[in-house]
């Protein structure tokens, strides 16, 4: 099976370089951390309360668990992008067994570069990151020291990447073909019920959740045993947070279409002509629209999660240094961000020729590169549109339950309404020209100087 | 005597178009076929021969119908199962050859048997592409290779798996006169060792040389004709 993956990573290995961006990304997270450690290590500083061990660490624990999650999303892609080829080893004989080792080789490779690249990458910004954390009050305890790079941590940032990314893919790839096969009718039958169940008992528990805020101070704290009443809205504003991630992850495929639709009659199509044509494209593509907007969504939630907990309900800004808020914020929502805006780009950059695929029809139809352009303006358009709304809305019902614990706790808010709206367009407007960009340079790249069009 | 190595019974398949219309590909269709037969699906295009053959060979579950290869249902098999029942027991032979781009001939040719880990001989591989007139490199990438090659390398991807049904669809129509002769001289050879062929065809004067005809017209299996010959069988194709 090795044999035969390394033949089809040598087919495909173009393909790959999308993936190698959110692995680059990882790897570059995993060699901070494991330069700093190594370096701490090395230096014989990895005791006493200002350890720096830990401070290095939890890059690496958020940002693998994002990656873990994300994961998935890229190898359905990649499966999609080759689903004939798939198809054929499957009607050669490969099981889903074969199937998987082979993605998961593929994407062990293409993670081993990312590592090693990101390895190196990491080196210069680790120097910098912890000289500037020391900078902090707070923090000047830490002890000063030199980063090295050293073949142990190499060899151990690689493999623990590869490794990682290799098994994750195999579980992912298990997933899809498993389901490209038909199942047997009780199991899937039984697959169907559980996962309704499953639906019953998120939704269940979110409303249960959500009409906690709205319930007496007291009666909640009885409820989740004896603890101060900040430290109880903090739970379950993290459960809440939780479920919503899940119920969204739920509801995806059924809700996207439906915003899709809604967007329709929103955005003024009659200024953009090729405006029909970009709704279509985003229709069809439903998988590329998911795997984008979820991430996104987790994102913009946690991080205005993290937002009203830091300024609002902590009071965090008014005891410490915006710097330090910074600093705080970095360590533990960096690698995760950095993460998240990488696997856009590697989505956006595997599917394109996939999303783009109609063009050359397009063309023999009259469209010229401006409207091809404009197309897929309009396609940017509706995806960051999406990530906005379907932030927004997932901000407004945190927000309200942020609203009560305020009131409860007694603390003053001090974002108002509008701040629901910050993270989500930020995501919204750095999707819109990612997408834009890399599918503005395949069509640019392919259409603007060809004469005659490949069919 | 000749075993029934496939038994169609009363299959039907249907697409739908929306939530209250369906078209109707086939239509209660029966037939058995045994080892050391060969047998031509023929019929004007749209008539459903591809479908039919999909529908056989366990690739395209019929909307009605059961479908038995040597005794068993293959839509009622685990995934796995027909994987493994795809390496050993059947062999496709398509028109567009569905050679795996990123294998050399070699690798293609061997493919099936690395998916089962069975013991691989170069020498062996070498002697069947020698026997079928085979010129190209083994190292050679398949999308190099001409229409006659590339088809003769998934003959060849088929033989060494020893499969004893083989489903060939327009297995001679994407390549020249001589590789048709030699395809089509292949399976004849394979049929007469014991092998079931089952193919697709436009081409009267090689379903002429199969051992029986079954003619589609409109999705129904109109006539099934024994040592067919081509008069009868165009009469029997414009008759309908």
């Amino acid at each position: 099976m090795v044999r035969l993956a390394m033949w089809q990573f040598r087919y495909t290995w173009m393909s790959w370089i999308g993936a190698l961006i959110i692995f680059l990304a990882s790897g570059f997270v995993i060699g901070f951390t494991i330069i700093g450690v190594d370096s701490t290590i090395k230096a014989k500083l990895n005791y006493g309360n200002f350890n720096p061990v830990g401070l290095f660490l939890t890059p690496a624990i958020f940002g693998l668990i994002t990656l873990t999650l994300l994961i998935n999303g890229i190898t359905r892609l990649v499966i999609n992008k080759f689903k004939n080829d798939y198809d054929l080893w499957s009607l050669l004989g490969a099981n889903s067994i074969q199937l998987s080792v082979m993605i998961s080789i593929q994407m062990g490779l293409t993670g081993m570069i990312g590592g090693l690249l990101g390895y190196f990458m990491a080196y210069p910004i680790v120097n910098i990151f912890y000289n500037w954390i020391r900078t902090n009050p707070g923090m000047t305890e830490f002890p000063e020291f030199n980063m090295r790079l050293h073949y142990e941590s190499l060899i151990l940032s690689v493999m623990i990447l590869s490794i990682l990314i290799g098994i994750t893919g195999f579980i992912s790839g298990e997933k899809v073909f498993l389901n490209m096969n038909k199942r047997h009718k009780i199991i899937n039958e039984l697959y169907l019920f559980s996962h309704f169940i499953w639906t019953i008992v998120i939704y269940g528990g979110l409303i249960y959740v959500y009409s906690l805020f709205f319930k007496s101070p007291r009666k909640i704290i009885k409820l989740l045993g004896d603890q101060t009443i900040e430290n109880t809205y903090l739970q379950i504003l993290l459960i809440l947070a939780i479920l919503m991630i899940i119920a969204m992850n739920e509801i995806e495929r059924v809700i996207l279409p439906m915003f899709v639709k809604v967007l329709q009659y929103w955005i003024p199509t009659k200024l953009m002509k090729t405006f029909q044509t970009a709704y279509w494209n985003v229709l069809e593509k439903k998988e590329f629209l998911r795997t984008l907007t979820l991430p996104s969504f987790i994102f913009s939630l946690v991080s205005s999660f993290f937002m009203y907990l830091a300024f609002d309900l902590a009071n965090i800004s008014n005891k410490r240094s915006l710097s330090e808020i910074f600093g705080t914020l970095l360590l533990f929502l960096g690698a995760p961000f950095l993460i998240i805006l990488a696997n856009t780009i590697s989505l956006t950059i595997i599917s394109s020729s996939e999303r783009s695929s109609n063009i050359s029809q397009l063309s023999i139809i009259g469209f010229s590169v401006k409207d091809l352009l404009f197309e897929k303006i309009g396609e940017a358009s509706i995806y960051g549109s999406i990530i906005f709304i379907q932030g927004t809305i997932g901000n407004a019902l945190l927000y309200v339950p942020i609203m009560q614990a305020s009131y409860y706790t007694h603390t003053q808010m001090k974002d108002g309404w509008l701040s629901i709206t910050w993270i989500p367009a930020t995501v919204g407007i750095l999707a819109f020209l990612f997408i834009f960009l890399v599918d503005g340079i395949y069509v640019y790249k392919n259409y603007a100087f060809k004469q005659t069009i490949d069919i | 005597m000749n075993e029934q190595v496939i038994k169609i019974n009363g299959i039907s398949k249907s697409f739908a178009l929306d939530k209250s219309k369906s078209v109707n590909i086939l239509k209660n269709i029966s037939f058995s076929a045994y080892s050391n037969e060969f047998i031509s699906i023929v019929g004007p295009s749209g008539s459903g021969k591809s479908t039919l053959l999909k529908c056989i060979s366990g690739l395209l579950k019929p909307t009605k119908g059961t479908i038995n290869i040597n005794s068993v249902d293959p839509y009622l098999l685990s995934p796995s199962k027909v994987a493994k029942m795809r390496r050993t027991e059947i062999g496709f032979i398509f028109q567009s050859y569905n050679l795996v781009p990123a294998l050399p001939v070699f690798e293609n040719i061997v493919l099936p048997l690395r998916l089962s880990g069975k013991k691989i001989s170069k020498t062996n591989i070498e002697k069947l592409l020698n026997s079928m007139n085979f010129s190209a490199d083994l190292e050679n990438f398949v999308n190099t290779l001409s229409g006659g090659e590339r088809q003769k390398v998934a003959i060849a991807r088929v033989l060494v798996t020893n499969a004893k049904i083989i489903f060939a669809d327009e297995p001679t129509g994407a390549v020249d006169e001589s590789s048709k002769r030699l395809i089509f001289k292949i399976l004849r050879k394979l049929a007469g060792s014991g092998v079931c062929v089952i193919m697709v065809t436009h081409d009267i004067d090689l379903a002429s040389k199969t051992d029986r005809s079954l003619i589609l017209k409109d999705g129904k299996l109109i006539k099934i004709l024994n040592r067919p010959n081509s008069a009868e069988l165009l009469e029997e194709m414009e008759k309908g």
